[in-house]
Formats: structure tokens, C-alpha cells, sequence
């Protein structure tokens, strides 16, 4: 994303983003409330339009009209409580609108089950019943299975908005192992979160933004908690040059 | 992790835990059995065989309606009209053959009305967003007031061929009716959609959730407004049936049916609130409720307070199925 400007009435959400994500690569996107990392996502999605720049994926210049456009592209996203029909099985879920079929009509019901089970295992989920309700399992455990979802019909580019929130260690474990594992296949991750400790688990590199501006990247490598949580408060990065995407 | 065991053939939504129990068809069918045992103590000639086909007739008259209201009622959504098109469709059967049309013709075109009046309660109800419930209130007391106002009150008589007629609601044995068959065979090929087509699948997700649905790509307006269509359908074909079996249509008939055939479904596990049930629960539920009316009857019981019983039978089945959830749940 280069130079994203956006504006809600009187109201600079965005004031000139440069937003980069590679290849298989996770980024952290952090900020206050009200920084504008939800502005930046929806944009990114397809819920808004921006009002000055352009959005580049896999190198050609896009530009969607609804999130159903984005998706299509290959971005995903993930949120904790949205996306699973909790009344409905694993396996029902798993494929809900991407239903496998014999004669056309019917539920491929014994390809549903194993294909979805093996697909959450592959990710490290400890699932073995894809008879099991949705409601019955625990956040961590229905994330991951959104996530596996996901990367399972293609999707390129994977954004997780807030996923350990309340979860507990062992869960956010879990789905930090589980992206993790996504990375390793080559899908790229935007990781949205308050908790700046998860994301120093798993990120690869941070964009920092206050007030509607970047304020910078910061490589893992380089970033602790208190850098970062400086960065925030302060607004300031250790001898850094905003860096241009 | 408790496992789950594959028991009996009512597949698709089960949560893993002690099975049986968790079937949403399980809690009715051990109701049904009680009521059973508590009548034929209580009266001889309960169980005998022309009581029990009586019964099953009786129940496959409201049980038609059932299907198709718990059939959308999974998917999310209300029909209070069922009632009105239940008697509007006898009296259109009747109607259109007494002009001396084939009486198949008549039949045909009144399930094509009955589908254009379910397209009406979907498309309003989708289009203008507005609660189903109210939608088909409306419409309940509009087809309602359109037949009071044709019939001006007086009572339509089947007077045509009787060919097509003892095909939908003839006797086949001892009290059993034709309308036994189609509501086994409808029962039949909703519960096999439900579980076993990629409509099904549909059907629970937007009824469960509906924003989920969209996201997932369900076309959850094109299944709601197909369910509606569903229930209008079937809601004819009963009340075709219902002439075939009686002859003569009152003005009023049907009124009632669609708080029924809500308790049949709901009596047989499915949720009020949608995405979860069973059509077998539903055809265990009818029978419930025809079974009590007539044991009701044979124990010498006032006939007023049928409806009393029912009600607290309603109530009973629905606590009994929230907790049987609830236990194995959460």
C-alpha cells in the first residue's frame, strides 16, 4: 500500500501510509486505538476506498470495490468469533460454501471430514472428531480453524485481527504455533494486536503507526517490547529513518 | 476428548459426547413413548390398531404443515400464514375443479399460488428486512380475509371427479389415509436434503448464523426465499389433502395450524431460533400432539382441555431439550 490517505468527515484517519508485506513474511501491525490500523486494514480489504493512493498485490496495481473482490484476490481474514456457524460441526464449517459434492446435489460428507480434519492437523490442532459442534471448542481452537481454513482454499495474504485476545497462554500458544506454520508455507500474515508480546513471538518485522502516520518499520531482529512500547508512546524509533515501503 | 459413536441414521449436527442423548430426535421420542405408556394404561382402546392408524392420520395432516415450517425454521425463519394457506389452498382445489377444470389442473395451479404467496412472505421479508414473524402475520390475516371475503362465510364443497381426490387423502387401510404416506415421504426427503445435500448444509448455516453464512459465500437470501416457497407448498398440499379427506372446507379452517405445527417442531428438538433440528424430530413431534388430543379423548377428558395440555407439553419438551443441549454442551 503506498501513500494511503483517508478521511471520515473532518476527521485524517490516514495521513500517507506506505504499508509493505512480502512473501511469506508476518508483520505486526501495532498501534494505540485510534491509530488508523483498522482504517488501514478495511482499506486493505475492500471495505473502504481510499482517498489518495494505491494498492499494489503481488506486484500489479488493484483496486477493489468489496471485500468479496479482495477475497477473491487471496486476503483473507480472521477474527475470533466471526466466521464459524457454531451450531454446525467442524467439517460442516470447514467447507460452508465450498461444499464437495457428489451428483452435484449432495454433501460429500466422508471427503468434508477428512479432508478438514487433515487439514486442521497439518497445523497442529489436536482435533479428531470433525463431527464436533464449533460451540463446543475453545477460541484458540476455533481461530485456528478459520486460519486452516483459509490457507487450505489458497489464501495469499492472511489478516488476523486481535487473535490471542482473551485467550489464555496455552491457546495463544497454539495459534501462534499454528501461524507460524503458515508462514513456513509461504502465505504472508498481517498480525493486528494490542498485545505486543505475541506479536514479537511470531512477527518478522513491525509497522508502527500513531495518529493516522507511520511512524516506522522495525526488523524482529532489532525490536524488543520496551522498543516497541517507547515507540508507541513516544513516537519515536531508536535511530531510525521512517522507512519507505 | 470424548468421542463420538455414529448412532443410528439421523447424521449432520451432533456434538461429540454420550451420542443418543445428544440427537435432537432423542428427547421427543422418549416423550412419545411415555405418552403412550400413560395412555394405554389409562384406556383400553388405545392401543389397538384402528386407534393407532387413526392417530398417524391425524398426525400426517399436521405433520405436512410441520415439515415446511420446521424446514424454514431451521433456516432461520418464521410462516404464521401456513394456517390461511392451508385453507385457502382447500378451497381453491375445490373452487377451481368445481368449474370443471381437471381437477389435476386445479391441483397444480393451486401449489403454484401457494408458491407465489411463499415468494411474498421471502421477498418482503428479505427485500424490506423486516422479522419473518411479522411478515406472515401480515400475511396470515391477508389470504385469510380474502377467503372470508370470497367465500362471504359460507363453506365450499368439493363437487368434481374423485379420481385425484382419493389418490391425495383415500383410505388405504383400516383408519390409515394417503396423507400418512406423503407425510412419511416428505419427512423423508426433507430430512435426506437436510443432512445429506449441499442445500442442507446451507439451510443450517443461515439459519445459524446468518452473517457467517454471507461470508462464506451462501446465497442466504436465494435459500430463505426457497424455504418460504417450501413451506407455502406443503402448507397446500395439506390442506389439498384436507379436502380430499373431508370434502367440504369451512371458511376457518386452518386457523390454528400455524402455532401447531411451531409446537410440533419445536416438541421435536428443533430450535426456535434456527440453525439446529431435525424433520424427524418434527414427524415425532406431530404425532405427540395427535397422540395427546386423542388419548385426551378416549379418557373421557373435557375437550377443552386439549389445548391446555398441549401447552404445558410444549413448555416440558422444550426445557427437557434445552438442557439435554445445555449438559453436553459448554
Amino acid at each position: 500500500m503506498v501513500d494511503i490517505h483517508k478521511s471520515f468527515g473532518g476527521v485524517k484517519a490516514l495521513k500517507g501510509v506506505d504499508f509493505t508485506v512480502g512473501r511469506g513474511e508476518v508483520v505486526g501491525l501495532i498501534g494505540d486505538n485510534g491509530a488508523g490500523k483498522s482504517t488501514l486494514i478495511k482499506i486493505l480489504v475492500g471495505v473502504y476506498q481510499p482517498d489518495e493512493g494505491d494498492i499494489y498485490f503481488d506486484g500489479v496495481k488493484v483496486r477493489w470495490s468489496s471485500p468479496l473482490s479482495a477475497r477473491k484476490s487471496g486476503i483473507e481474514t480472521v477474527h475470533q468469533n466471526l466466521g464459524l456457524v457454531n451450531l454446525m460441526s467442524v467439517s460442516r464449517n470447514f467447507f460452508l460454501g465450498k461444499e464437495p459434492s457428489t451428483h452435484r446435489i449432495f454433501l460429500d460428507k466422508r471427503k468434508a471430514d477428512k479432508e478438514s480434519m487433515e487439514a486442521i492437523q497439518h497445523f497442529g490442532i489436536k482435533l479428531r472428531n470433525p463431527n464436533e459442534t464449533v460451540q463446543n471448542l475453545s477460541g484458540g481452537e476455533r481461530q485456528s480453524i478459520m486460519i486452516a481454513k483459509a490457507v487450505y482454499f489458497g489464501a495469499k495474504l492472511l489478516v488476523l485481527d486481535e487473535p490471542t485476545i482473551a485467550l489464555s497462554v496455552a491457546e495463544t500458544r497454539k495459534v501462534i504455533d499454528t501461524v507460524g506454520r503458515v508462514k513456513e508455507e509461504g502465505t504472508s500474515v498481517i498480525f493486528i494486536s494490542h498485545n505486543i508480546r505475541h506479536v514479537c513471538d511470531i512477527a518478522d518485522r513491525f509497522t508502527i503507526l500513531i495518529n493516522g502516520e507511520k511512524i516506522g518499520d522495525i526488523e524482529s531482529k532489532d525490536a524488543t517490547t520496551d522498543i516497541i512500547e517507547d515507540a508507541i508512546v513516544t513516537g519515536r524509533l531508536p535511530n531510525r529513518e521512517p522507512s519507505r515501503a | 476428548m470424548q468421542q463420538t459413536k455414529r448412532v443410528g441414521l439421523f447424521g449432520g449436527i451432533r456434538t461429540s459426547s454420550y451420542s443418543l442423548v445428544r440427537v435432537p430426535e432423542f428427547a421427543a421420542f422418549v416423550t412419545l413413548v411415555l405418552i403412550c405408556i400413560v395412555f394405554t394404561a389409562a384406556s383400553s382402546k388405545f392401543f389397538t390398531p384402528m386407534s393407532l392408524t387413526s392417530m398417524f392420520t391425524l398426525a400426517a395432516e399436521l405433520g405436512t404443515i410441520a415439515v415446511g415450517v420446521s424446514f424454514l425454521m431451521i433456516s432461520g425463519d418464521f410462516d404464521l400464514s401456513v394456517g390461511s394457506v392451508f385453507g385457502m389452498s382447500a378451497f381453491l382445489l375445490a373452487t377451481i375443479s368445481n368449474t370443471g377444470v381437471s381437477p389435476t389442473i386445479a391441483f397444480v395451479s393451486t401449489l403454484i399460488i401457494a408458491m407465489v404467496m411463499g415468494l411474498l412472505n421471502g421477498v418482503v421479508t428479505v427485500r424490506f428486512k423486516i422479522p419473518s414473524f411479522i411478515t406472515t402475520l401480515g400475511t396470515m390475516m391477508l389470504w385469510r380475509g380474502v377467503l372470508l371475503y370470497i367465500t362471504a362465510g359460507f363453506p365450499i364443497v368439493y363437487k368434481a371427479d374423485r379420481t385425484l381426490i382419493d389418490f391425495l387423502g383415500g383410505n388405504i387401510a383400516l383408519m390409515l389415509r394417503a396423507s400418512a404416506v406423503w407425510f412419511i415421504l416428505l419427512t423423508i426427503i426433507f430430512t435426506v436434503v437436510l443432512q445429506r445435500t449441499i442445500y442442507g448444509n446451507w439451510t443450517f448455516a443461515t439459519g445459524g448464523d446468518i452473517q457467517a453464512a454471507r461470508a462464506a459465500g451462501v446465497p442466504i437470501n436465494k435459500v430463505r426465499i426457497i424455504n418460504f416457497m417450501i413451506c407455502s407448498l406443503l402448507a397446500a398440499l395439506a390442506g389439498m389433502v384436507n379436502m380430499a379427506r373431508f370434502n367440504i372446507a369451512q371458511t376457518m379452517l386452518g386457523e390454528g395450524k400455524e402455532l401447531e405445527a411451531i409446537a410440533a417442531a419445536v416438541i421435536g428438538g428443533n430450535l426456535l431460533m434456527g440453525g439446529y433440528g431435525s424433520i424427524i424430530g418434527t414427524f415425532v413431534g406431530s404425532i405427540i400432539l395427535s397422540v395427546i388430543s386423542t388419548g385426551l379423548i378416549m379418557m373421557g377428558v373435557p375437550p377443552y382441555l386439549y389445548m391446555g395440555f398441549t401447552g404445558i407439553v410444549v413448555i416440558v419438551a422444550v426445557i427437557v431439550n434445552t438442557s439435554i443441549k445445555g449438559r453436553g454442551g459448554s
